[in-house]
């Protein structure tokens, strides 16, 4: 029995194909396309060299904040739910995840039966998401966000960045760079994960930290920022080897719950 | 600083506009509420010619008093939000700020000093405040009075409700009788009041019976029916029209409970909700109702109306009680217990927090709340956040979609 | 002439190790109980009487991240009370055996709400606050303060005795004339001790048991006037706003050129204005003392507060007015459109600020003021 769970995201398309609940494939895809066409795209890719075809999938479900666009999806889920069923998976222990996607950041909270208690995500703030990271590497500093990643686990101090805004945290970083004599690029670079921790935690701490804690989404392969968040909230981070993939890999089990449902 | 001039076309226009709602859902025999308001709007349009006094109040104000004086009130927040929405919110909340407050304000209360403001409030005679609810409510009449150049009245209710607290309260009534005894000229007729608390006490049962109806399975009510309940309660307690409104609510019910009949045909949701339902969104309720079969069952901070015992003979001992049973302005204990016992009574399979950014007060409970629903009857609870005035701040649609991700979540538990 | 108050240098010494202070620290090493507490309508006497040490949380004295309070209370809830709460959630206040509120506002009353239901303190009691200086507010109040007394003697296992209370009485009485002592200093040209330096003298006010901190304010107080110090500013401003206690923000106006000379502040004049009246029965006379003292916008009506604000204004000669409005306070941002206008009609202009707790003046507020001391030299060559 082969189905398929999409994550529609805003930079990536992700997709993951179990067959016979084995994981048989899976795709991180630019979006280069619209909804449909993306998602379309993006499973084929997947398909390729396994020697099936879209329409040999029995059952699809589409998450994400595209996910109302994919006709073909049997159904659609929020983040939430595929994030927990994903999670539960591959971590049963896990309570708490702290996903970071490129303009999402949700934290959902998995109860011992592996059923979502709780689910929130950031409203109107961008200061918690990917897309942070990526303004302040890119623009602001000239740099790829691997190096950035790199260069912050060198640092030897954390430079004070406000971390109310996003705009405002741009300034900062604008200050210290022009400083007499500037800021180590280290600690700068430090400062900005501190901020974007201490966003992302806010959010984590209002749905209540429960042990233990899972780091997913596209941020998450970050390594320095991670670091950061795992000192900011002071516990363990369990991350996946895939961590983009989560959200997928949940919303193709809930796929594989719905076709056995149905028969 | 003071409003000479009092912009009477503003209030004629929503008489108007109520008036025609109330045309508009007549044919589906939903008529009934909107007159009420409408009539609500005339009243006070008529005050001049037919010589009445006008009191503005804030919201829990006893109105008993002022039908047994034959003052017409008028609501402040409620016919505020309403007068703003029909003329323009935009304008308003800048008119608002314009004279300095902030934006982090309730909504609700910025709309009231605004409808000042513009003059566009009717003058009335005389302003009538107190701490119930919040502070906002308890700093609403200095500014106003000053405005308006009009006499004030403010009615303190203590934190606690112990035996002096209630002494205390008490001889708040009693001096507030005398603010409007000495502002009329004439004196209360104690008579008349307890004819009038009598229909205070006859829409408290009726609201009992109605509270207890609803506990049954499937839930025989319409979630606005509540809203509709709290506002005409606010309006006017102490009224045969409130009577006969909560009856004709009271019998819908009742029928749809012997029939064993639900509100929608598939219940799919159970819901308690806390705090207040944005103002400007009763299409919410009812798609809530029609399209997810999601049916809102109790409403632990507005349904305290059940509570505290009228005795017409006692008004002022009654209206105390039933100032006391506002879990709004005391400790949040009692009002942890009730929640938690509502969702069992009522079978919840969920709550809605209505998180208005600007209620200090509901918000900083909002943890506590949904941690012990959560810990003690396993329910969990989805926080909108949203603001009670302003339709600006998170739309219906995101509303919607947090609502149908919660549902998801409640079908994953189920 | 000095360019400082020595006596200072103990102040800040105090200040150093705030919340867990040294003199705190000693006072707990002999066995003895501290009683947080946040607001002015607390009545200090009794706890002292109780034989425990009062000590108010003023917030932190540097804008803090609240991620925690916002996770136990709101991003709503006024920044003041947030930054109260996430020092306790970080262990900051472990030393107390008790919390006693007034149900003074929204935020505080639900501060105490958080507390009590997480039982951060064994102890914790709340009391109701009437909004009314009138006859029936008094009685209550007092029947409030007495519930307080027999919960502290209950809890504790002590007995507050009429001497006790006398006795508390006198030692507050005797800070509170110290220190009106020296805020009369203010009213000079040139006064003795600037605005910031006040601001640490009020916080180290209640970080210490008051008996000895008294002795400290004699030399203080001594050497103000002994007036071998004249700090002059260009401008004489008042400060006001609900709670303040960051003598940085305050340095930030009095740089530029704006001697703060008067504050209205709860940190601060609702702190010391009035004493303690004689009176047969010492509850009584507490009671008419925190009721009756100048009031903060949470009580109603507000024109008692207007004219004393003028008044002050008057005495202090004001050229301006700062208010800091901290952020989601409710009772400060309704009343302020009000008061602006009071003090415009007698021609003093005010700076307002919205701030979140604890910022100290960085560049945009100093460009504010900038803007308005500007603006005040303009009208006075007018």
């Amino acid at each position: 029995m082969l189905v398929a769970g999409l994550d529609m995201g805003s930079l990536t398309t992700k997709v993951v194909i179990l067959e016979d609940n084995q994981v048989l494939s899976w795709r991180v895809k630019t979006a280069a396309d619209e909804g449909e066409v993306q998602a379309r795209r993006a499973i084929e890719d997947a398909l390729k060299d396994t020697g099936f075809a879209l329409q040999d999938i029995g059952y699809i479900v589409a998450t994400g904040a595209g996910r109302k666009s994919v006709s073909f999806a049997h159904k659609q889920r929020a983040i939430g739910s595929c994030l927990a069923k994903g999670v539960n998976r591959l971590f049963p222990s896990v309570r708490t995840v702290i996903d970071v996607g490129a303009e999402t950041c949700n934290v959902v909270r998995v109860n011992d039966k592996g059923a979502l208690d709780d689910s929130m995500g950031n409203e109107r703030c961008a200061s918690g998401t990917g897309v942070f990271l990526e303004a302040m590497a890119t623009r602001l500093l000239h740099m790829s966000l691997e190096e950035m990643a790199q260069r912050s686990l060198l640092a030897e101090g954390v430079a004070e960045i406000s971390n109310m805004c996003a705009i405002f945290a741009e300034q900062e970083v604008i200050s210290h760079v022009h400083r007499e004599p500037p800021t180590p690029m280290n600690d700068i670079i430090a400062g900005i994960h501190a901020s974007m921790a201490t966003r992302v935690g806010g959010l984590a701490k209002r749905v209540g930290i429960k042990e233990d804690v899972a780091f997913t989404g596209g941020v998450a392969k970050n390594v320095g920022f991670a670091r950061t968040l795992k000192e900011s909230l002071g516990v363990e981070l369990t991350i996946p080897e895939e961590p983009q993939l989560i959200a997928a890999l949940g919303a193709a089990c809930v796929a594989r719950d719905e076709s056995a449902k149905k028969s | 600083m003071k409003i000479d001039t009092i912009d009477t076309t503003k209030l004629d226009k929503v008489a108007e506009v109520m008036g025609g709602v109330a045309e508009r859902r007549r044919a589906q025999g939903e008529a009934m509420y909107y007159d009420l308001l409408a009539n609500c709007f005339r009243k006070v349009q008529r005050v001049k010619e037919e010589g009445k006094y006008l009191v503005a109040h804030t919201i829990f104000i006893p109105t008993e008093f002022l039908f047994a004086m034959d003052i017409v009130p008028f609501y402040l927040e409620g016919m505020c939000e309403i007068m703003a929405r029909v003329h323009g919110l935009e304008e308003s909340f800048s008119a608002a700020k314009s004279k300095g407050f902030a934006s982090e304000l309730c909504s609700g209360h910025r709309l009231v000093d605004a409808m000042a403001i513009q003059g566009w409030m009717p003058r009335p005679d005389a302003f009538v405040w107190s701490n119930l609810v919040c502070d906002l409510t308890t700093k609403t009449g200095d500014f106003l009075e000053k405005l308006y150049d009009r006499p004030g009245f403010y009615l303190d209710r203590p934190y606690k409700n112990t035996e002096e607290g209630m002494q205390y309260y008490i001889r708040e009534l009693e001096e507030l009788v005398h603010f409007l005894e000495n502002l009329t000229g004439r004196k209360m007729d104690w008579d008349r009041l307890s004819e009038v608390m009598e229909d205070t006490r006859r829409s408290t049962e009726v609201f009992r019976e109605i509270c207890e109806l609803r506990k049954a399975v499937p839930s025989p009510m319409r979630n606005q029916h509540m809203i509709e309940m709290i506002m005409t309660q606010i309006l006017m307690s102490g009224s045969p029209e409130l009577v006969t409104f909560y009856e004709a609510i009271r019998d819908q019910v009742k029928e749809a409970v012997e029939k064993g009949e639900g509100i929608v045909p598939e219940e799919r949701y159970r819901l308690l909700t806390l705090f207040y339902y944005p103002a400007y969104l009763w299409k919410l309720l009812n798609a809530m109702q029609t399209e997810y079969g999601a049916v809102i069952v109790a409403e632990p901070h507005l349904s305290v109306w059940a509570e505290g015992e009228i005795d017409p003979a006692k008004p002022l001992e009654s209206l105390a009680r039933k100032a006391f049973a506002l879990y709004d302005t005391g400790p949040l204990q009692p009002f942890v217990d009730r929640v938690l016992r509502q969702a069992e009574e009522y079978k919840a399979d969920g709550t809605i927090y209505w998180a208005h950014i600007g209620c200090r007060q509901t918000c900083a409970t909002i943890r506590i709340i949904k941690e012990v629903l959560m810990e003690k009857v396993g329910i969990p609870t989805l926080v909108i956040d949203c603001d009670l005035g302003d339709p600006t701040y998170a739309s219906g649609e995101s509303m919607k979609d947090k609502l149908e991700e919660f549902f998801e979540l409640l079908d994953e538990r189920k | 002439m000095a360019d400082t108050l020595e006596t200072l240098g103990e102040i800040r010494e105090i200040n150093a190790s705030f919340p867990y202070t040294a003199p705190i620290r000693a006072w707990k090493e002999q066995g003895k109980k501290v009683i947080g507490f946040q607001c002015a309508y607390t009545p200090e006497e009794i706890i002292y009487a109780a034989g425990a040490l009062p000590t108010r949380l003023t917030g932190d004295t540097r804008e803090l991240e609240l991620e925690d309070a916002n996770a136990y209370m709101y991003v709503n809830t006024c920044s003041f009370i947030r930054t109260c709460l996430e020092q306790v959630l970080d262990r900051q206040y472990d030393f107390l055996d008790g919390f006693v509120s007034g149900a003074t506002c929204d935020c505080s009353r639900r501060l105490a709400d958080v507390w009590l239901h997480y039982e951060f303190t064994p102890f914790v009691h709340v009391l109701t606050v009437p909004r009314k200086r009138i006859d029936r507010g008094y009685e209550l109040y007092e029947a409030e303060i007495r519930h307080f007394q027999r919960s502290l003697e209950e809890f504790f296992g002590v007995e507050i005795t009429d001497e006790g209370l006398w006795h508390a009485i006198k030692v507050y009485n005797r800070r509170r004339e110290l220190l009106r002592k020296l805020n009369e200093l203010r009213k000079l040209d040139a006064p003795p001790i600037t605005g910031a330096e006040m601001m640490e003298v009020l916080n180290a006010s209640s970080r210490m048991p008051p008996d000895q901190f008294n002795q400290v304010l004699e030399r203080l107080v001594e050497e103000a006037s002994s007036r071998k110090r004249a700090v002059k500013g260009k401008f004489r401003l008042m400060v006001n706003g609900s709670a303040l206690n960051n003598p940085d923000f305050i340095k930030a106006i009095e740089e530029l050129g704006g001697l703060v000379v008067i504050d209205e502040l709860c940190t601060g004049i609702r702190y010391w204005w009035e004493g303690v009246d004689p009176d047969p029965d010492p509850i009584k006379a507490l009671c008419r003392r925190y009721l009756h003292n100048f009031p903060c916008p949470r009580m109603e009506p507000t024109e008692d507060r207007a004219q004393r604000i003028l008044k002050i204004s008057r005495d202090y000669r004001i050229d301006g007015v700062v208010t800091q409005m901290v952020r989601y306070c409710v009772p400060w941002t309704m009343e302020q459109p009000l008061q602006r206008m009071t003090l415009e009609e007698v021609g003093i202009p005010t700076l307002e600020l919205d701030l979140e707790y604890g910022t100290p003046g960085t560049g945009p507020i100093r460009t504010r003021v900038q803007a308005f001391l500007e603006m005040l030299e303009a009208r006075a060559v007018k």
